[in-house]
């Protein structure tokens, strides 16, 4: 059981995140960083933030960033890979910056295949403004702009970004959690592919990661786990979707 | 022996740790840290180096060593 | 000898970018500056560079920012509402101070408006447009030769101050057709500003382009950002006088209608009237040096393609409102010689009513 290698902070983590207690975003965020460690492509990356609490990788990660407005990392990532073939584009986008927001600019990245790379962090709402209603808000749901709950009649049906993108011609399609080391592992693998899938000239690849709120859920950490593994991963197609 | 090492300074008090240590090796300390966080400890003996605990935790407290 | 081209101003402002490194171009076709898009989507390939014809003016314009980012000389174009899509983009080049370069080649109206030229993105254009204090460097061309310059020269002009370069063309300059020397190719490498994003290993100070908020104390880089403004003010203000300094009535006019104000001047002297011009090149920094030539000044008259007069609220401003200050607005229609020299032979002759304030 024990494992041969340490298990350390890899280099790329310069030091302690800003997020909430039990947040997705900071587990992705080394998740990311050990891949782009053990790829060795740390000095070849520029990665383009999001706005929203995703954009906080920047301050725990030795890494050049580039920051567009909300939502734009379609474009952006488009014109970066086209000036600069040789580095590896990629953002780490929020829900609502991917799909709401900046929807037009991520399907157009897509329907264009460019050869960039989307990991969409999903954590049904709008994390740093307080857990307001986002498309992937399920329905049901509970958010601070929807007191009542989400109900088709008055705000209409959630997004998925697999229905919407399943019969593209991408070249990588996943959706992954992280609510166990079992499913980090996934994770790590879907991650590393997409990026592989980009050093190999394919096309476009776009991992969304379900990550938990616990903040804006107010749930606790653990909670916020069970919850993922027990309302949205049923309700959600899982796994690699496209794979080319 | 020491298995794990800790800085439980970088501790916010998930205990996503705990509640993923399948051998039960991870509890809550009496520890407040420099956040108000009561942080956790390892029992260093029953510890296997899964790895678990570096998985899940989101603040870099963990080193299987 | 040097090349002349007889070329479309449009298809000049894109060559001029071209020949002074300009080596990413993304935009959205809009009448009347899609000449620059098409010109560009022809001439990238032969250079080298990349044409990218976004889905939209707001996707246009943050591509720009990011190949502005990684070092690139990078252009985008518009017009009228497409111009408007693109403030919020511009507000983050200038808060990133990312030196990108837009073109907007002014056509009359608003909302979607008409196809026509116009002079009525003037507030828009040098007061702002996107949420926070700035200007943009802004150029006025009123000729096919400086769409050319203004283009070719718009990159260091925007890299000197790390602050965005807009050129404010209209549809008549955009798209009339006259014959213009063709500037040589300027060399230019994507590595060699220490700002821009390349990939950076471990080790070495990452780099972040972002908007200011996040990453530098506020208030210091507000004083930088002053200081820097202030130092573009006291260097930058670009300006041409003709027959200023005895003038009695003093036109001031920028792009096309300063051609026509020019061919004013000249034929109010012939008849005896003393009219000069100022003619802004820059709008922003606005040339208020300029006035100090006016030695017998009776009034200043704005001659400008809008109904309201905005170009006029600035003179007033910039003159410290020391002169009775009239407008020629004439909306979507280039002004006339004779109009403007009736209009000054009304203001000798005391007939001039009250100027309007919207």
């Amino acid at each position: 059981m024990a494992r041969k290698t340490a298990k350390k902070a890899p280099v790329i983590m310069k030091c302690e995140n800003m997020f909430c207690a039990g947040c997705g975003h900071s587990i992705f965020d080394r998740i990311l960083g050990e891949v782009l460690t053990e790829m060795n492509i740390i000095q070849d990356t520029i990665i383009c933030s999001d706005i929203g609490c995703n954009h906080q990788f920047q301050y725990s990660m030795a890494v050049d960033v580039v920051m567009p407005p909300h939502g734009k990392m379609g474009a952006a990532l488009t014109a970066m890979k086209r000036v600069r073939p040789n580095k590896y584009c990629l953002t780490i986008a929020g829900d609502g910056g991917a799909y709401a927001i900046g929807l037009g600019e991520t399907m157009s990245a897509a329907t264009r295949d460019e050869n960039v790379t989307f990991f969409v962090m999903n954590n049904t709402c709008y994390g740093m403004t307080g857990g307001q209603l986002a498309p992937t808000t399920q329905i049901g749901q509970w958010s601070s702009s929807t007191p009542r709950g989400r109900s088709i009649e008055e705000h209409g049906r959630d997004f998925d970004v697999v229905k919407v993108m399943k019969n593209l011609d991408i070249a990588y399609l996943a959706r992954t959690t992280i609510t166990s080391p079992s499913e980090i592992d996934k994770t790590k693998k879907a991650v590393r592919k997409a990026l592989e899938k980009q050093r190999d000239g394919k096309g476009f690849s776009l991992v969304e990661v379900l990550v938990p709120c616990p903040t804006n859920w107010g749930m606790s950490p653990v909670k916020a786990m069970e919850h993922i593994k027990n309302e949205l991963v049923p309700r959600y197609e899982m796994g690699e979707i496209i794979d080319k | 022996m020491e298995k794990v090492k800790l800085n439980v300074e970088r501790c916010k008090g998930c205990y996503l740790c705990i509640e993923n240590c399948k051998i039960g090796a991870i509890t809550m300390s009496s520890y407040t840290n420099r956040n108000g966080v009561v942080t956790i400890q390892v029992d260093q003996n029953k510890c296997v180096q899964c790895g678990n605990c570096y998985t899940m935790c989101p603040d870099l407290v963990f080193e299987i060593l | 000898m040097a090349e002349i081209l007889l070329i479309k101003g449009n298809e000049a402002l894109a060559e001029g970018a071209i020949r002074g490194g300009c080596r990413f171009y993304a935009g959205y076709p809009i009448t009347p500056q899609s000449e620059i898009l098409e010109w560009m989507g022809k001439r990238q390939a032969e250079v080298g560079g990349v044409f990218v014809q976004g889905e939209s003016e707001i996707a246009s314009v943050n591509m720009v920012y990011a190949a502005r980012a990684l070092g690139v000389r990078s252009l985008t174009s518009s017009s009228g509402p497409g111009f408007t899509l693109k403030q919020e983009g511009i507000a983050y080049w200038v808060s990133a101070e990312i030196p990108g370069v837009i073109a907007c080649v002014q056509r009359y109206g608003i909302g979607d408006g008409f196809i026509g030229a116009g002079q009525d993105n003037y507030w828009q254009a040098i007061k702002g447009g996107g949420n926070g204090d700035y200007h943009l460097i802004t150029l006025a061309p009123n000729s096919v030769q400086e769409n050319m310059d203004m283009a070719y020269e718009s990159f260091e002009l925007a890299e000197k101050w790390r602050h965005p370069v807009l050129i404010l063309s209209d549809a008549t300059i955009g798209q009339m057709i006259e014959p213009c020397e063709v500037r040589p190719y300027k060399e230019y490498d994507k590595d060699q500003l220490d700002w821009a994003v390349k990939g950076t290993p471990i080790g070495q100070p990452n780099k972040i382009v972002s908007d200011v908020t996040y990453i530098e104390p506020i208030d210091e880089w507000n004083e930088y950002y002053l200081n820097k403004c202030r130092k573009i003010i006291e260097t930058e203000q670009r300006w041409e006088s003709i027959h200023v300094n005895d003038a009695e009535i003093c036109l001031l006019a920028y792009g096309i209608s300063s051609r026509i104000a020019e061919g004013a001047v000249r034929k109010a002297r012939e008849e005896g009237i003393k009219l000069g011009l100022i003619r802004p090149i820059t709008l922003w920094p606005f040339p208020k040096k300029a006035f100090s030539e006016l030695k017998n000044c009776k009034a200043l008259v704005t001659v400008e393609m809008n109904m309201m007069g905005q170009f006029r609220e600035d003179v007033i401003l910039y003159s410290g409102n020391k002169y009775p200050t009239y407008a020629i607005t004439t909306a979507y229609k280039v002004p006339k010689i004779d109009d403007i020299i009736a209009f000054a032979k009304k203001i000798i002759a005391g007939e001039i009513e009250p100027e309007e304030v919207f």
